[in-house]
């Protein structure tokens, strides 16, 4: 599964070491302005949802897309990735987008989310409720 | 009897239960019925456990009703598409303070203070509005972005012309000539205040605000569905059996009930009793009460800040002349108007209304003999406007209550016209104009159908009291342009 970002279900997503990075893109569609932000990681075992750690997230605006907002899932093995988003594996990291649809300005107000692989086929979720949730299984 | 008790019983407790879900609950498992693809049916399985969890938010703090309930009808119905009620064709006794973002059109049957009604078609352009779209392309534009011409988008032109010219009156009712020139309003409009759009700083903060207290409920939530991990996996899992047990024969209302028993099912498993769960489930609940107020407040300002805009309008009239008396020489118009307006509108977000107010006056052209100034009126309209509920793929019915006075402090023509069809007309005087409308969406709101009846003491030229129907069709291209993935 090398590369590729494989959906797993409703929520879920399998992930390969090549897949990571991971970068995360929100971008609005049919709204004045992309109102979303994204919780911290929480990093899972899969066979107890114990908490290994949690790392700071945050969607920060792309230049020259206005309507995008994108932050990255750091690499748990590459060397430059903080320590509190270091963990050995296999791990879940779980997600929880919230949006806003306050300046709806079109007929089909929607947030599409983007997990974009460091290799690979990027996998979108159409979101046209106020909040999301991700798993990504790191096996 | 016992059993029949029993049966009673268990249905009011079923119904009960079913009413507690939630219309967001029932609006994600429909998408997953209806789903034709993997991806839309698990981005509708998605919306269903988020549903479920507003359910659970709900339970513990019954103030998220009212948050949320406040969140149904989010588009806007305050863009002026139509003529303004002086027209032979307005649907209109209180104009909207904005104009399409590049192009809006309307077609208008039936006068709201005129005599003689008649059909008027109206064109609104933004020219920089139009210039931008060819240059930064149309989504942004009609989107009312920031970034190309921005101080010239907030000038409109609207030009009004009035198809049935050269029928009405007939020939023969009067002395009075109907003109073939359907040209009858040009207007120039000026944005002074517009807070309904994401430059204004009162925006930023409310935007600011919302995503403090948007990340404080995420982090909380997030944790939540860790601790529900192994209940929203038995939740797919159900979804998945659920829909696997679909029959062709099954109808969709079957099959919306069969996921609704998954949702019922699973959310009665989660114990709220758990001290660990209940915990974290008041906390994120609070947590998300507070995003919702900071959304409100946010939609408040952007759905319903002020906005006041100038009108500057010349109004040529509809009826000209053969010689009348010896006031009027053979082949001369009544003289043009020329009408200063400023429209205001700011709304109530907790009845999710809009208030919009017009002041207006209107001069002559000229003074002719027997007139005894340039200025012919003053008048004053309002109305209340509720947006209604959204209804998917068609837009948001609003319904106002409009009134409208005016105070003709001449003849409205101008000069002197002895009688019209045996009746006196053409008096200075007090008009007083109540309006009930509804209008309709269609094609995502792009299209919109008014359709009102009013009800005034008397109409422009004649003095009796008078009940109208009046009817349009109007289509605004930014809906149409504002998706970008429809381009």
């Amino acid at each position: 599964m090398g590369g590729v970002v494989t959906k797993d279900g409703a929520f879920a997503y399998k992930v390969a070491a090549a897949d990571l990075p991971i970068s995360i893109e929100v971008e609005s569609f049919d709204q004045t302005t992309n109102m979303s932000v994204i919780s911290d990681g929480i990093v899972t075992r899969p066979a107890d949802q114990s908490i290994i750690t949690t790392f700071p997230l945050a969607l920060q605006p792309v230049p020259a897309k206005p309507h995008v907002r994108k932050c990255q899932i750091p690499d748990p093995s590459a060397a430059a990735t903080p320590a509190n988003a270091k963990y050995s594996l296999p791990a879940d990291v779980n997600l929880s987008f919230v949006v806003s649809f306050a300046t709806v300005n079109g007929p089909n107000p929607r947030y599409e989310i983007r997990l974009i692989p460091a290799v690979g086929t990027t996998q979108k979720r159409t979101l046209r409720t106020v909040r999301d949730f991700v798993v990504l299984e790191h096996a | 009897m016992t059993k029949l008790r029993t049966l009673l019983a268990l249905s009011a407790l079923g119904l009960g239960a079913l009413w507690a879900q939630s219309s967001a609950t029932n609006d994600a498992v429909t998408r997953v019925v209806r789903a034709t693809v993997a991806n839309d049916r698990d981005d509708g399985i998605a919306a269903s456990w988020q549903a479920l969890l507003d359910d659970l938010f709900r339970e513990i703090d019954d103030r998220l009703d009212r948050e949320g309930e406040q969140m149904l009808a989010r588009r806007r119905a305050d863009i002026r598409n139509g003529a303004s009620s002086g027209a032979a064709g307005s649907t209109t006794a209180a104009l909207n303070p904005l104009l399409p973002a590049a192009f809006g059109f309307s077609f208008e049957n039936g006068s709201v203070v005129r005599t003689i009604s008649g059909n008027s078609v109206t064109i609104a352009v933004n020219p920089a509005g139009l210039i931008c779209a060819s240059r930064v392309g149309v989504a942004p534009v009609a989107l009312r972005e920031q970034g190309c011409q921005d101080f010239w988008r907030r000038w409109g032109v609207s030009l009004t012309f009035d198809t049935s010219r050269g029928k009405n009156p007939p020939p023969t009712a009067s002395t009075l000539k109907p003109l073939a020139d359907q040209f009858a309003e040009a207007a120039v409009r000026f944005e002074v205040v517009n807070q309904r759009k994401p430059g204004s700083a009162r925006f930023h903060e409310g935007l600011k605000a919302w995503e403090k207290d948007a990340k404080a409920a995420a982090d909380p939530i997030n944790l939540l569905q860790v601790k529900l991990t192994p209940f929203r996996k038995e939740f797919e899992t159900q979804m998945g059996a659920a829909i696997g047990r679909f029959q062709p024969s099954d109808t969709e209302q079957q099959e919306i009930d069969a996921l609704l028993k998954v949702v019922r099912d699973v959310k009665a498993g989660i114990a709220n009793a758990d001290p660990e769960v209940s915990a974290l489930l008041r906390g994120a609940a609070n947590k998300w009460r507070d995003t919702l107020k900071a959304d409100n407040a946010l939609y408040n300002t952007f759905a319903h800040g002020w906005v006041a805009t100038a009108e500057y309008a010349l109004e040529r009239p509809d009826i000209a002349t053969e010689a009348v008396g010896t006031i009027v020489p053979a082949g001369t118009r009544p003289p043009s108007l020329h009408t200063a307006r400023l429209v205001v509108a700011r709304g109530l977000l907790n009845y999710n209304l809009d208030f919009t107010l017009n002041f207006s006056s209107s001069w002559f052209d000229e003074k002719r003999p027997e007139m005894t100034s340039l200025w012919r009126n003053v008048q004053v309209a309002g109305d209340a406007k509720w947006r209604l509920r959204d209804i998917a793929d068609f837009g948001t019915p609003t319904f106002l209550m409009a009134g409208l006075y005016m105070y003709l402090n001449q003849r409205p023509l101008g000069f002197d016209i002895p009688q019209f069809a045996g009746t006196q007309i053409n008096e200075p005087g007090h008009v007083g104009v109540f309006q009930a409308k509804l209008e309709l969406p269609t094609a995502n709101a792009a299209v919109r159908i008014p359709i009102s009846f009013s009800y005034s003491n008397r109409t422009d030229l004649i003095k009796e009291r008078d009940v109208r129907g009046q009817i349009g069709i109007s289509l605004n291209l930014d809906s149409v342009f504002a998706d970008p993935a429809k381009k």
